[in-house]
């Protein structure tokens, strides 16, 4: 036990959801690896955060209602959250954005490589933490669904389950989403026999029942209750050894007889994935059953390093190919500026003079910090609108010129 | 054209005249090639640190040029102070360069107080402290070492500490500001502490005298709360100042309401009258969390009246404004108010505990946060944790050391519920003492002669010890009767952590390091204690295993690494989404290796978490019932012991000798912004701040009203003795309308311009509250004569 927590400790750096990111390396399968080069290690999601608030991101950019209102909240950014999905969009955005500071006399931030790494890990771990439910909500939840006939809060309820006010282990979310899992056929069983129906958590339900269980807490012990983000790396480990591959795939580790977690898109937060695994709890549990395989249990950590990697798969989907990326160069308008081989407009220099990128993050951060035409006297043109496969594409072809330097 | 020879000779003439003119000139002014003097461009860092002029312990981010501290600012990672910074703090850059300042240690050649001194080595100095201290431990007197210190609440209080403990010596005396409001809190929550009061998140601030914006706690907490993002007034909070007098703090507040001394009390229950008599009280809250509200029958089977039947029957509006010169339209005014508001939070401290029935009145006035249920929620009273600092290790006591710990501290105090003024009691009783009791006095951070509101005592106390060391770096009143000075670095030169009070709700670890190098010969008070302990060596040295204070401090926070809570210090973006991801059960890791993290500490100024579990019941209670007690039975134990009845909420109205026609007046101190210590009235530049009064420098000053001037033919500007029955001080007079006809307000602390003390505190009466042995501040009475 002590050489894993020394050891969670040491790999620490590399955990995804808050610090560093190693999918590529663990997650990506070796086909993708070989156009995809790995970002750094030191992509850190608390170091993004730093940056979001010192590079004045956060005064028009809000998140959870926390900064600017410019901008949108970028809490509440719409689509995936794919690295490049994220570089994508700050490229798209470029000519409103700089238009707009310049309105507002905010100078544009220069983001180097690592702050732009970081950013980006920043951005892309907003998902995956749930914000606070509505106790309001979550009080209606639990009288609607009769939770009341087996677990009391406030004093109230039966005593078939555990008392949910003074358990403490539903402090944090991870520790609510593990026991759910791991009581789920017990309280199914539970439900029946006193002809409850299971109920099935849609939106925020789930994390509503938390603030509301929360609120009553008498008897608990004072202290914090915080938990880590998972690491994506034991994760791996973890989807393995509890036989998750038997039915899922994830990325090639696993069978084909449940969905395909990565594609399925984990890009939600731990509660959209635990209230996931509940709704699936009688059916997942069926089909093992079927298969003569035991229902695994989780410890708290476990789920988290779980979560932590399927969320993580998500970062590098797009694989990058270079052959496309050179024609990207020339079909995207990027020689309307610059000239590959001689040819192009040039005014913006010669892709093979460029400096050396070696990592995504290198890149991204030179696209943002793109000079732009008519910013510096120059004719503008129309800006390119670029998909998040076709900045892979680029990202690639450009460390391929550097990889040959 | 031939010239003429007249021609000729004027032009050899000018032409002589204009070389000469210009090697003249070349000669007076014409620069020198700047790199002939090796001049260059300045290189400028700004450095984080943490400033220990005044108690709130401010982040703080000097600005060095070519290795010498030019300006100081207020750090903006620091989340309570938010960039700002007092005039206190921005004088610190002259108390670096202050050419008194003493940098070496000096040994007493002369009389006492003959300031007549001889430089000595560190090592001889120490040497001297460190023999009489080992002499003392051999002859079985370690009680005979006693430490008076100023505040220095953090790791230097506990390395003092840990020093004396593993030493032997019991006394500890120390001004830790005592207000009296920490026993408030743990008659009525079973919380021994001071109370947080989160002003940011308050939508009403009542404040009970408090000088929020003067020499409360950390009056940046108070500016940061009350301003909106451009600084200016956020137009959010309400508040309302009630004092005695119209302060800069009721200047700046939307409302003052002036009120009799000490009435406090009184108004605060004609204020709970109405939320009561109006049902606008949180009726919810009192009847879950809070026990004595309603009549009880105790345990011995009496039946007891609660505190609802005690105001309705007792505090009234009508006798309440008869009491406190508050009109009852006011008060039912302020009762709705703080009634209505979102939050609101009754803010107290020393100017209603300081008084014959102070932790009475600290008691109702702190009901109201109670009947409001504004205690350990959003903007209100909040219970804070202190940093999760790594414990300094287990004292080693030794034979010697238990034998002299056992004998008892001479500062113990004598009342119930409260230390009083632990070193006044401490100076009597050496003073007093038929044998010498004392025969080393460690002064750190103290002027008991210019502060003590007994500095007669302390002149008597000082003639019975025979050796007399001071760490003070400036040669202050009772520095000059030492027979050592081991100067301390000053603040901007050493290592100190500088934890934030307890009014600050939130747990912030600033760390101050030196922004500039000391000077040679210049010695951190810290690092010499460790010293004179390893000379000690046994148990002694074994209690204090650090090499200086540097390594103390970082060893200390390997408990914050491992804590998994909180952070290193940020923009206000990355305080508030790291304290949104603590409330949603989250802790991220900014580290993982130590000295990483310990850099980044040091880089950035400190350790904060702002995440508060607000729904944690321990944060409420901790009474044996787990309730708010408004009836703390040991109070009323006490009370009817002392022949005061059974009844709290009754005997809160100041009862002191009325006027006389010897002394008309009553005396009222008070503390000015720009007073922390002893050692920053050295610094004259603050006699300048502007205040409310702008046309007063240098000079201390009194404030009376226009009526008392006239009837006593003071004028303006009059120079005047304030004479009490106990001794007289100099001041310049001041009219003022903000002061009541019947009071004469003074603020303590100040010096004239050649050094001579004006300190109102040591007129007062001596009188105390018996509950907390805490002094009365507006008991004592004066009269006026010309100087």
């Amino acid at each position: 036990m002590r050489s894993r927590l020394l050891d969670r400790r040491r790999l620490a750096q590399w955990y995804l959801i808050g610090a560093a990111c190693l999918v590529p390396v663990l997650a990506c399968p070796a086909t993708t690896l070989a156009a995809q080069e790995r970002p750094l290690p030191t992509q850190n999601a608390m170091a993004g955060a730093r940056v979001f608030g010192s590079e004045g991101c956060v005064k028009c950019h809000a998140i959870d209602g926390l900064g600017g209102t410019e901008g949108p909240d970028l809490a509440s950014f719409p689509t995936s959250r794919t690295f490049y999905d994220l570089a994508a969009a700050m490229w798209n955005h470029l000519p409103a954005m700089v238009t707009r500071m310049r309105e507002l006399g905010i100078s544009k931030p220069h983001l180097s490589e690592r702050e732009t790494g970081d950013l980006i890990a920043f951005l892309f771990s907003l998902n995956y933490f749930d914000t606070a439910g509505d106790t309001a909500s979550g009080r209606a939840l639990f009288d609607e669904n009769r939770c009341i006939l087996c677990h009391q809060v406030g004093g109230v309820g039966g005593v078939v389950g555990p008392n949910l006010s003074i358990s403490g282990t539903i402090q944090a979310p991870i520790e609510f989403a593990t026991a759910m899992w791991n009581h789920g056929p017990a309280m199914s069983e539970a439900m029946q026999a006193r002809g409850v129906a299971r109920p099935r958590f849609t939106g925020s339900q789930l994390r509503d029942l938390i603030a509301y269980i929360k609120t009553d807490k008498e008897g608990l012990p004072s202290g914090p209750l915080y938990v880590l983000p998972g690491l994506a790396g034991e994760g791996r480990q973890v989807f393995v050894e509890k036989t998750c591959n038997n039915c899922h795939d994830v990325e090639g580790l696993g069978a084909h007889a449940a969905p395909d977690l990565a594609d399925r898109g984990v890009s939600g937060s731990l509660l959209t994935f635990a209230a996931a695994m509940w709704n699936k709890a009688p059916a997942m549990t069926a089909s093992m059953r079927a298969k003569g395989l035991s229902v695994p249990s989780l410890t708290p950590t476990e789920m988290a390093d779980l979560v932590g990697y399927l969320y993580s798969v998500k970062y590098f989907t797009q694989s990058g190919d270079a052959r496309r990326g050179r024609q990207r160069v020339r079909t995207r308008g990027c020689l309307a500026c610059h000239t590959l081989d001689g040819r192009g407009t040039g005014g913006a220099g010669e892709f093979r003079d460029m400096p050396r990128f070696t990592t995504p993050a290198a890149i991204t951060a030179a696209l943002w910090n793109h000079v732009l035409l008519g910013e510096q006297g120059g004719t503008a043109v129309d800006w390119p609108v670029l998909k998040a496969g076709e900045i892979a594409d680029l990202a690639a072809f450009l460390m391929s010129l550097s990889a040959g330097r | 054209m031939r010239p003429t020879r007249r021609e000729f000779l004027w032009a050899m003439g000018a032409t002589a005249a204009s070389v000469g003119l210009r090697w003249s000139s070349d000669l007076v002014w014409a620069p020198q090639v700047p790199d002939d003097l090796g001049w260059a461009p300045g290189t400028e860092q700004f450095v984080n640190s943490a400033c220990l002029i005044c108690p709130a312990r401010c982040g703080i981010r000097g600005r060095v040029v070519d290795d010498r501290l030019v300006r100081l600012g207020g750090n903006p990672f620091h989340p309570m102070n938010a960039g700002g910074l007092c005039p206190r703090g921005i004088a610190g850059v002259q108390m670096l360069y202050h050419p008194d300042r003493i940098a070496s240690p000096l040994r007493r050649v002369g009389e006492r107080g003959a300031d007549s001194w001889e430089e000595i080595g560190w090592d001889e100095a120490l040497g001297q402290l460190g023999e009489r201290l080992q002499s003392l431990r051999a002859t079985g007197r370690p009680e005979a070492l006693a430490l008076m210190a100023g505040y220095c609440a953090g790791s230097m209080h506990d390395l003092w500490r840990q020093f004396l403990r593993s030493y032997g010596s019991p006394h500890y005396v120390a001004e830790d500001y005592d207000d009296g409001t920490s026993a408030v809190m743990e008659l009525m929550h079973g919380i021994a502490r001071r109370p947080g009061f989160d002003l940011e998140r308050a939508g009403f601030v009542l404040s009970f005298g408090s000088p929020l914006f003067e020499s409360w706690w950390s009056p940046l907490q108070a500016f940061a709360a009350f301003a909106g993002p451009d600084g200016s007034d956020d137009g959010r909070t309400r508040f309302v100042q009630i004092d005695t007098r119209f302060s800069r703090t009721a200047a700046h507040a939307n409302d003052w309401v002036g009120v009799r001394p000490g009435t406090f009390g009184v108004l605060a229950l004609g204020i709970a009258y109405v939320l009561i008599r109006d049902e606008l009280y949180d009726a919810g809250f009192v009847e879950r969390h809070v026990s004595g509200f309603e009549d009880y029958t105790d345990r011995e089977g009496e039946r007891r009246q609660g505190y609802r039947s005690l105001v309705m029957r007792n505090y009234r509006t009508e006798e309440v404004s008869a009491l406190t010169g508050v009109p009852v339209a006011r008060i039912t005014a302020l009762a709705r108010a703080f009634a209505q508001a979102e939050h609101s939070v009754a803010v107290f401290g020393h100017e209603v505990t300081h008084a014959p029935s102070g932790l009475l009145s600290g008691l109702a006035v702190h009901s109201l946060n109670v009947l409001m249920g504004n205690v350990g929620r959003e903007g209100g009273v909040l219970f804070g944790n202190d940093p999760p600092l790594d414990p300094l290790p287990d004292p080693r006591i030794d034979a010697v050391a238990r034998a002299g710990l056992e004998r008892g501290s001479l500062a113990r105090t004598p009342a119930p519920f409260g230390g009083g003024d632990p070193a006044s009691r401490f100076a009597a009783a050496v003073g007093d003492s038929p044998s010498e009791t004392i025969d080393t006095l460690l002064l750190y951070y103290a002027n008991p002669l210019a502060s003590s509101p007994r500095p007669d005592a302390w002149r008597e106390a000082l003639e019975r010890i025979p050796f007399v060391v001071s760490f003070s770096p400036f040669l202050d009143e009772t520095t000059a009767h030492a027979d050592l000075i081991l100067p301390d670095l000053l603040a901007f030169e050493r290592w100190q952590d500088a934890p934030t009070p307890v009014s600050y709700p939130y747990p912030v670890w600033g760390v101050a390091r030196p922004l500039v190098a000391p000077p040679p010969g210049g010695k951190h008070a810290g690092d010499a204690m460790l010293a004179v302990a390893r000379q000690l060596g046994g148990s002694v040295a074994a209690s204090l295993p650090y090499d200086n204070v540097e390594l103390l401090l970082k060893a200390r926070a390997r408990g914050l690494f491992r804590a998994r809570r909180g952070m290193t210090l940020g923009d206000a973006f990355e305080l508030e989404h790291h304290r949104q991801m603590e409330e949603r059960g989250w802790w991220l890791p900014e580290h993982t290796e130590f000295e990483a993290f310990w850099d980044e500490l040091v880089q950035r100024g400190g350790w904060t978490d702002l995440f508060l579990d607000e729904t944690d019941p321990a944060r409420l209670a901790r009474t044996p019932s787990g309730r708010v007690d408004l009836t703390p039975a040991p109070l009323l134990a006490t009370l009817a012991a002392a022949g005061r009845g059974g009844a709290l909420y009754m005997d809160v109205a100041e009862t002191s000798a009325a006027t006389t026609d010897e002394f008309p007046l009553r005396l009222l101190p008070y503390r000015v912004s720009t007073l922390s210590s002893g050692t920053v009235a050295l610094e004259r530049w603050l006699a300048e701040t502007p205040g409310l009064f702008p046309e007063v420098h240098w000079d201390p000053w009194i404030e009376v009203a226009p009526a008392t001037a006239e009837a006593q033919k003071l004028g303006d500007d009059t120079m005047v003795w304030v004479v009490a029955a106990s001794g007289r001080y100099r001041a310049r007079l001041k009219v003022f309308p903000g002061t009541a006809p019947e009071n004469v307000c003074a603020p303590y602390g100040l010096r004239h311009p050649d050094g001579e003390l004006a300190n109102p505190l040591q007129l007062l009466d001596g009188s105390s509250d018996a509950l907390t042995a805490l002094p009365n501040w507006s008991t004592t009475f004066v009269r006026l004569e010309p100087a």
